[in-house]
């Protein structure tokens, strides 16, 4: 297993460096010019005191020179620096980035821990009341997009129950620590949690419940009723067992997007994450937060994907890694 | 306590579903006794599955034995609780099928699965488990049960599997053993050696045999007693050697001239001219009327129940039950 | 059976989401339709008063005012949607939401006051040299910076040497670049030159900056553009400003108000400096500008999480924000206007008389009524309405382009552009066609899209738009400079003298890459005029000039001004003291607020 592990990050180096490429020339390829969008409108810089600056930032340079240059840096660390925040983008991403995360696994426990249990008892309980309620529950999920749902949110438990508050992640002002700081990010993030994790629940379920499905139709199913083992041991542990292949595997993908923020969700909730700043780079063509972000992930799916088959491998015996 | 093992009476199984009443299992009585072979021949389509999956009361929805007493030792089963059920399978009455591909658990080692039913009704403790399992690999054959015991059932070949799936029902020494189809999957080969295994294990450990096959030859090797069966319905029913020596129910007379034969020099083999009816449109009489070249009028409007024609042997036909008289 | 549970629950599902969040608004839909009326007619009428006369709608004082229960009594509250990018510090400020806390926390040596008058600040006074070129400060002498050190010319040199720093790379570099010795000290990358030769420091109190050029608004170079940042805690060595950049958001200043404490993506948090040197000191302990979303700020200031909203435009939630009952409005026109600039060097707006027809030809008015419903109207000169050049007199005599579809006819006929049997305009076989080049913005500009294909498919004139981001924009106007014939944008002055502005948007010498007259406007006349305006001191020519360059330009017409918003201020009523204008906002006008129990 491990020199399987090995191989593979060896063998993710050259997918890596094309697409770091490729990302380089399509970053490059758009067109805009970051310099006068940070300028603005009506900066009243003298045009070739522009000139000079672009040079600083070694942007009038021909691609290929950009390019190893770029490699240069990001190979020592040095992810360069953002033309917007005029810090590096390490930086500028470590504050945001551990917001997302934190949202996200979150959400990732909450969908992964009620998807399971309800998507098996849907497919045990196939087309009784809970099987149609969570049906439909899935359709409206999956249609809901995430920006209506959030204002309705906002409108229903924060403006009119206040219950919950209205944006942030923090109460203004507040000089919290430890548990009362924990306590305060804890009701900051409830609405925004329900958000996504409705958006995911939607589609997990359906997927736990299909997975089941299919395993319950298997022979060796009735092979161990026909065992006389109660029908909690014939489905929990013999066709769940079996139903939790592809979960797994689905978890490996889930993996990468821990860390990328629902831009539209950060948005409307206020909660400092990294969407907005990636979208923010794009527009602004912050080039190195583009580079550096979407290298990020890049990677993170690599790795997402190794997971994945390494799930496999753990948790089914047929397959067999070389 | 009846000198009966299984007295199957009168059993019905329907499926209720969106399209109609599917009478899989139509008024099916049979008997096994104590350490006796059983043979349930017929088509695909013929119930033969139902029936057993009927005595295990593991037939699936939309599927429901209405009506009949299955009584074992004594004791009727469709009476009895889920509870009282699960203790049963696996521990008095066992099963085997037709699949072996696909009746192990993928992902549960092989000696796993054996111990599983031996630490349920045996209340053994692993170890010991474990040790009666390897016994049991050994018992079914299979070579360096040792090593095999730790395998997935994907590292063994159809064969294995099969020994593996007599192992896990045996092991809890069952009075009664369902074996429906159990070598129709596996190479002519590999089906004779399972068979003999099941006749050895047979005389060692007293367990009775209902052996469910399409296949005669299974049946004449294996069986002691028969029933035929057809669109749910027991046709005809026989020790063995008078089934197949006095064969009297045209459906099984039409079963025996299609077993090619070296004696013979046909070039055709001789097949049952026609098709079984589909099970919600089934005739009005006798359901094999339709393919029957010995049908007379009262076969279409009239449907025949079971008559003894000779001793211990039964048949539902009135053209074979009249001849002999 | 299933199907009609099904289609129970979602019935059910939408009715319980609709009931959750229409659950507080019990105003039925005529009164809501009356009242937004009458503040929009409120609003219209307050439209019409000179644009130094802020018109304040006080609400009432009895009325629950959620922000009283709030356990921070003492803090004021503001809320900002722009976010904040952590560059507190001057040469790096580049959002208006870091530049509230800028001011708040630094001090500028002068800034216009609320009457439009510069006002002194860290300086105490300045005279200018008989040639005009050289401005001598008299610092005050007891102006000390947070951690009580006291603030010397040398600091105010060194903020001036940060922005023309050989590795500045900022956008404050404007305000240097006309002093005398900028560009040696600028290109000087192994760092052998110390100083600016127009900088001197004479003794501690006592700074003066020598000027390329004698240009009257040289002095808008020290009005409001660079606070003040301490040497002995910003200093870096020269060519390496990545070490003042790893200091922007810590803040050391002379303001009001220090910082407290700032959470990226959230909010900043301020307290007063005790040792501020101002007359007046601020009476508000804690000020916080809190990030929020456009779509829910309204809702926190109606249940008094937040103060105050700054610069509103949008009616409905003016209506919000009345019904609460507890928010004073502090209406004023915007220093500045959202345009149709023309491509003066392209065909067919290279003609004037195409121009003038084009803007005779849409509605402004129509479509700013409808869609800011009397929050903005339109005007005819591209200046600020602040601005003391734009005098009443002037306004009289300015040539109004009302929506007249006729005249437009007209010009375009004489223009040479025929009507062709198909309603299209032709001159020389070639079709008249506008392309405009616009930012993909939903609302607004579908429909201005909409009505002026429809008003100018009436004059014959057709009409092509294309859609792009921000960003794409901005490279095909400043560097490409041509496939377009309008472009639209928005533009902001925040001086009531703003030749500068004028100067580099409109003078032929910045039609270039990367110049600033993205309308190509080449007009000598023009030019002529606005190199005048750039150096006339004496206060009533210099009116004269800004006159006759309005009129000059109101009859060449290179750019369409589509709207010029009434902004309101939404403040919570127990905030007293606040007196904004178009260029003067409450991060000005801070330490006369106080809050009212």
């Amino acid at each position: 297993m491990l020199k399987y592990i090995l191989r593979r990050l060896l063998q993710m180096i050259p997918v890596i460096l094309i697409i770091s490429m490729l990302l380089f020339i399509l970053v490059q390829a758009m067109p805009g010019d970051p310099i006068q969008a940070y300028l603005g409108v009506n900066s009243k810089v003298n045009p070739e005191v522009k000139e000079r600056i672009k040079a600083k930032l070694g942007l009038d340079k021909p691609i290929h020179i950009q390019y190893i240059m770029w490699l240069k840096r990001m190979l020592t660390g040095d992810f360069g620096e953002s033309i917007e925040y005029k810090r590096p983008v390490s930086e500028v991403i470590s504050q945001f980035i551990w917001n997302t995360f934190l949202l996200n696994i979150v959400v990732f426990i909450l969908a992964f821990g009620i998807s399971i249990p309800v998507g098996i008892i849907c497919a045990v309980k196939k087309y009784s009341r809970t099987d149609n309620f969570w049906t439909v529950f899935s359709l409206i999920g999956i249609s809901m997009p995430s920006f209506f749902f959030g204002l309705l949110l906002i409108f229903g438990f924060a403006v009119n129950l206040k219950i919950f508050p209205i944006s942030g992640m923090i109460t203004a002002g507040s000089r919290y620590t430890g548990l009362a700081y924990a306590l305060d990010v804890a009701k900051h993030m409830v609405l925004p949690t329900i958000v996504l994790t409705i958006g995911s629940l939607a589609s997990l379920v359906r997927y736990v419940r299909n997975s089941m499905l299919e395993v319950i139709k298997q022979d060796y199913i009735r092979t161990a009723r026909s065992k006389g083992l109660s029908e909690k041991v014939v489905i929990y542990r013999h066709a769940f067992r079996n139903a939790l292949i592809p979960i797994v595997t689905l978890i490996g993908i889930w993996i990468p997007t821990l860390f990328t923020g629902a831009i539209i969700t950060e948005r409307v909730f206020v909660w400092p994450g990294i969407g907005r700043v990636l979208y923010h780079g794009v527009i602004m063509r912050d080039y190195n937060i583009v580079m550096t972000l979407n290298m990020f992930f890049a990677i993170l799916m690599l790795m997402g994907n190794l997971l994945q088959d390494i799930g496999y491998a753990l948790v089914d015996p047929r397959v067999k890694v070389e | 306590m009846s000198e009966f093992l299984l007295d199957v009476k009168n059993v019905k199984t329907h499926f209720f579903t969106d399209k109609g009443v599917v009478k899989a299992v139509d008024g099916v009585d049979f008997k096994i006794k104590k350490g006796e072979t059983l043979g349930i021949v017929g088509e695909s389509g013929s119930g033969k599955s139902v029936t057993s999956m009927s005595v295990m009361q593991l037939v699936e929805e939309p599927g429901k034995t209405i009506e009949g007493a299955i009584k074992f030792k004594g004791e009727d089963l469709l009476q009895k609780t889920t509870e009282e059920m699960q203790t049963i399978r696996g521990n008095e009455i066992s099963m085997i099928f037709q699949e072996p591909m696909t009746s192990l658990n993928p992902v549960f080692k092989v000696g796993e699965q054996i111990m599983e039913v031996l630490m349920l009704h045996q209340d053994m403790s692993r170890e010991e488990a474990k040790n009666k399992a390897i016994e049991m690999l050994k018992i079914v054959g299979i070579p360096r049960a040792e090593r095999v015991v730790d395998d997935y059932p994907h590292q063994l070949s159809g064969g294995m599997r099969q020994r593996v799936m007599i192992a896990m029902a045996l092991a809890c020494e069952p009075s009664l053993l369902i074996a429906d189809e159990p070598t129709t999957a596996l190479d002519v080969t590999i089906q004779a050696q399972i068979l003999q295994l099941m006749n050895e294990l047979k005389k060692k450990l007293g367990t009775a045999i209902m052996l469910i096959t399409h296949d005669l030859g299974v049946v004449a090797q294996m069986a002691d007693h028969v029933i035929v069966m057809y669109c749910g319905k027991v046709v005809e029913d026989a020790p063995v050697e008078e089934l197949f020596e006095n064969p009297s129910h045209p459906y099984t007379k039409g079963l025996m001239k299609s077993i090619p034969s070296l004696d013979d020099d046909k070039r055709r083999l001789d097949s049952i001219e026609g098709m079984v009816p589909h099970p919600l449109r089934l005739p009005k009489g006798c359901y094999f009327e339709p393919r029957c070249p010995y049908a007379i009028e009262k076969c279409k409007t009239h449907k025949p129940e079971l008559k003894e024609i000779a001793s211990g042997h039964k048949v539902s036909c009135f053209v074979a039950t009249e001849e002999v008289r | 059976m299933f199907k009609r549970s099904l289609v129970f629950l979602l019935v059910f599902c939408l009715i319980f989401t609709l009931a959750l969040s229409g659950c507080s608004k019990e105003t039925n839909s005529d009164s809501q339709g009356s009242g937004e009326k009458q503040v929009a007619d409120q609003i219209s009428e307050a439209g019409q008063q000179d644009a130094q006369n802020v018109k304040k709608q006080e609400s009432d004082s009895t009325v629950p005012n959620p922000a009283k229960t709030r356990d921070s009594s003492n803090t004021f509250i503001v809320g900002d949607s722009g976010g904040f990018k952590g560059q507190f510090i001057s040469a790096y400020n580049s959002s208006v939401t870091d530049a509230y806390v800028m001011r708040l926390c630094f001090s500028p040596l002068l800034r216009y006051n609320n009457k439009g008058e510069i006002e002194n600040v860290v300086a105490k006074s300045y005279e200018v040299s008989e040639d005009h070129k050289t401005f001598t400060f008299h610092l005050r002498d007891d102006v000390k910076f947070s951690d009580g050190t006291p603030l010397t010319a040398k600091d105010v040199a060194f903020t001036y040497h940060t922005v023309a720093d050989p590795s500045y790379d900022g956008r404050h570099i404007a305000v240097v670049q006309d002093i005398v010795g900028f560009d040696e000290y600028n290109k000087d990358k192994e760092g052998k030159i110390k100083f600016m030769e127009g900088i001197k420091v004479i003794d501690d109190y006592t700074i003066s900056f020598t000027f390329k050029e004698a240009l009257r608004i040289n002095i808008e170079n020290f009005i409001g553009q660079l606070y003040i940042m301490p040497e002995h805690f910003y200093g870096f060595e020269k060519g390496h400003t990545e070490e003042l950049k790893a200091k922007q958001h810590e803040i050391l200043g002379s303001g009001p108000y220090k910082l407290v404490k700032f959470e990226p993506g959230q909010f900043v948090e301020m307290e007063i400096n005790e040792n501020y040197f101002g007359d007046k000191k601020p009476q508000i302990p804690r000020v916080i500008i809190k990030q929020t979303e456009d779509s829910t700020q309204t809702e926190e200031l109606v249940a008094g999480q937040i103060d105050m909203i700054a610069g509103e435009i949008d009616p409905d939630k003016l209506e919000i924000a009345k019904e609460a009952g507890f928010i004073d409005f502090y209406k004023y026109p915007r220093s500045g206007y959202g345009y149709l600039k023309f491509n003066c060097q392209e065909e067919p707006t290279n003609d004037k008389n195409v121009r003038k027809a084009l803007v005779y030809g849409f509605n402004r008015k129509a479509f700013v009524d409808t869609f800011f419903k009397g929050l903005a109207k339109t005007q005819d000169v591209p200046i600020n309405q602040v601005a003391w050049g734009y005098t009443k007199e002037l306004q009289e005599k300015l040539t109004s382009y009302d929506y007249n579809p006729e005249k437009a006819a007209e010009l375009l006929e004489q223009a040479g552009w025929k009507l062709g049997d198909d309603g299209y305009r032709y001159k020389d076989g070639k079709k008249l066609t506008i392309h405009i080049a616009s930012i993909a913005e939903a609302e607004m500009w579908e429909m201005v899209a909409g009505l002026m294909a429809e008003n100018y498919k009436q004059i014959g004139v057709e009409l092509e738009i294309s859609m792009m981001d921000f960003n794409s924009l901005l490279t095909k106007v400043y560097d490409e400079r041509e496939g377009f014939n309008m472009y639209s944008m928005a533009v902001n002055f925040y001086t009531p003298d703003p030749a500068q502005d004028l100067y580099s948007n409109w003078h032929s010498k910045f039609d270039i890459q990367g110049g600033d007259n993205t309308a190509r406007f080449r007009n000598d006349k023009n030019d002529e005029l606005l190199v005048e305006l750039r150096k006339e001191f004496d206060l009533d020519k210099a009116k004269k000039l800004y006159e006759e360059w309005a009129l000059n330009i109101n009859d060449e017409m290179p750019i369409l001004i589509l709207y010029a918003n009434l902004y309101t201020d939404l403040v919570n009523n127990r905030v007293k003291g606040y007196n904004p204008t178009a260029i003067y906002n409450w991060s000005h006008d801070i330490v006369n607020m106080y809050i009212e129990e």
